[in-house]
């Protein structure tokens, strides 16, 4: 398990999370209140890293449910005076990697397809000339998520944990068991990637 | 994180932007209300107890049974560890020039030949501008490229704790583990000395002076001999020179790297 980063906040809070020291005291004692507000806070940015990583919405219940379990059977152990989000995207990635490890990701891999939504190619194409702001910025979310998800499985965890998790490129190192300067090296080399894949988007 | 950021290009910082802007991607809601009922009665810890404890009174109520179904398990066992592993293949060759197989040239495009030629303990080697592929089930891949000379190892069998050896003697060497290869070891001698892995993505460089080995993913213990060994993470490498010199540890170069992730990329699908 890796210790969550100090971010403490002399509001009450935790950082990131934002969730009250008094609230994860709470956590710590396995109150059903304070466990049903952790998840109503966690639970979106635990399902969206682990679905995003696998690429698969099967996959991606399995690992939430994983963390979930984790997280309750170390309740006892969470630090309240810490931000329990960088932890979280820990185990989040951990459970994602025993998942690539596993025959059955490969397989799933074999078959599974970017674009999981039928005609979603043609509206991309289209979309260009489309006056709707609004399914515009869905589509270039889409575009993006797509251009994130051919990235390598290593690139993309570093994007993901850095940007969408917050997590310090130390962090990440700490957590992948990789060197600092390897992480910021990849995680730059993914942003150009996905800067060559994304060049009609940013135009 | 002001370093990290500084350091990008005005390109990257808007790709960045984008990255940050994705919101959630929303779950099934009939997923999230079981699991959010599981987390918050604590019945998510009680189900996995209740699936990891047997039941009182199992083994009395099942015993006769369990003299042969233990006998069955141990002969079905028995006849996984005996049976023959998967064999090395052919599985692609790219690029055009000559691969010879134990001093046999063949054109690479003469793929049913060369598929005949290689076998377990020949020695292959490609000629700059060919890449060529071998995998043994879902075990182990094998990538020789940039004029690589390579033995090829033995066919992996059942045993548990099974060894593979390989040879590089000049050019480059890239090798990825696969699910199967769980509780094996690989080892690749250069003249310059050894590579073991237990499950990795690695490249071994062999120039005339020295050899370069470049860890993707995993680690590696690479050293002169099996009493000199350092352990390298990913992202590392470790150059031995052939004149004595002493061995140098760094980041891996962008060259390799780039190489190593084209070929986790070429090969993602590749294991049975």
């Amino acid at each position: 398990m890796v210790a969550a980063p100090s971010t403490e906040s002399p509001a009450g809070t935790t950082g990131g999370s934002g969730l009250p020291r008094a609230l994860l005291d709470a956590v710590r004692r396995r109150e059903p209140d304070a466990l049903a507000e952790l998840f109503d806070t966690c639970f979106g940015r635990v399902y969206s890293l682990a679905h995003r990583l696998t690429n698969s919405r099967e996959q991606a219940e399995d690992v939430t449910q994983e963390v979930f379990l984790k997280v309750y059977n170390a309740a006892d152990q969470l630090d309240p005076a810490r931000d329990p989000a960088p932890w979280l995207a820990t185990i989040t990635w951990n459970a994602c990697r025993e998942h690539w490890r596993s025959r059955g990701h490969r397989q799933d891999r074999q078959t599974a397809t970017i674009d999981g939504d039928d005609g979603m190619s043609e509206r991309l194409v289209n979309g260009k000339r489309s006056p709707e702001r609004r399914v515009v910025n869905g589509e270039r979310q889409a575009l993006v998520e797509q251009a994130i998800q051919r990235l390598p499985e290593a690139m993309r965890s570093v994007v993901l944990l850095h940007d969408f998790e917050g997590l310090s490129h130390a962090e990440i190192a700490e957590t992948t068991g990789e060197s600092h300067a390897a992480v910021r090296k990849r995680y730059s080399r993914a942003l150009t990637r996905l800067h060559d894949e994304l060049k009609d988007v940013l135009e | 994180m002001n370093n990290e950021l500084n350091s990008l290009t005005p390109g990257q910082e808007r790709v960045r932007k984008l990255v940050r802007s994705l919101g959630d991607i929303p779950a099934e809601p009939s997923f999230r209300e079981r699991l959010r009922d599981e987390f918050v009665s604590g019945d998510i810890a009680r189900q996995q107890v209740f699936e990891l404890e047997p039941r009182p009174g199992l083994f009395g109520r099942f015993g006769r049974f369990l003299v042969p179904l233990a006998a069955a398990v141990a002969a079905v066992l028995l006849l996984v560890v005996l049976a023959p592993g998967p064999y090395w293949r052919l599985h692609r060759v790219t690029g055009q020039g000559q691969v010879a197989v134990d001093g046999v040239r063949v054109d690479a495009a003469d793929v049913d030949r060369l598929a005949r030629l290689i076998r377990p303990g020949t020695r292959v080697s490609v000629s700059p501008g060919v890449t060529l592929d071998l995998v043994a089930g879902d075990v182990l891949l094998l990538e020789l490229d940039n004029g690589a000379e390579v033995t090829v190892p033995r066919n992996p069998d059942r045993r548990p704790g099974d060894e593979l050896s390989s040879e590089v003697s000049i050019g480059e060497l890239r090798f990825q583990t696969g699910p199967g290869f769980t509780g094996r070891r690989f080892s690749v001698r250069t003249p310059d000395g050894l590579v073991e892995v237990t499950g990795t993505v690695v490249s071994v460089v062999r120039m005339p002076d020295l050899t370069c080995v470049c860890v993707l993913e995993g680690e590696a213990r690479i050293g002169r001999d099996a009493n000199h060994m350092d352990l390298i993470p990913a992202g590392q490498r470790k150059v031995m020179f052939s004149d004595g010199r002493a061995p140098m540890i760094s980041e891996a170069m962008d060259e390799h790297i780039r190489g190593l992730e084209a070929f986790l990329e070429r090969s993602q699908d590749i294991f049975e």
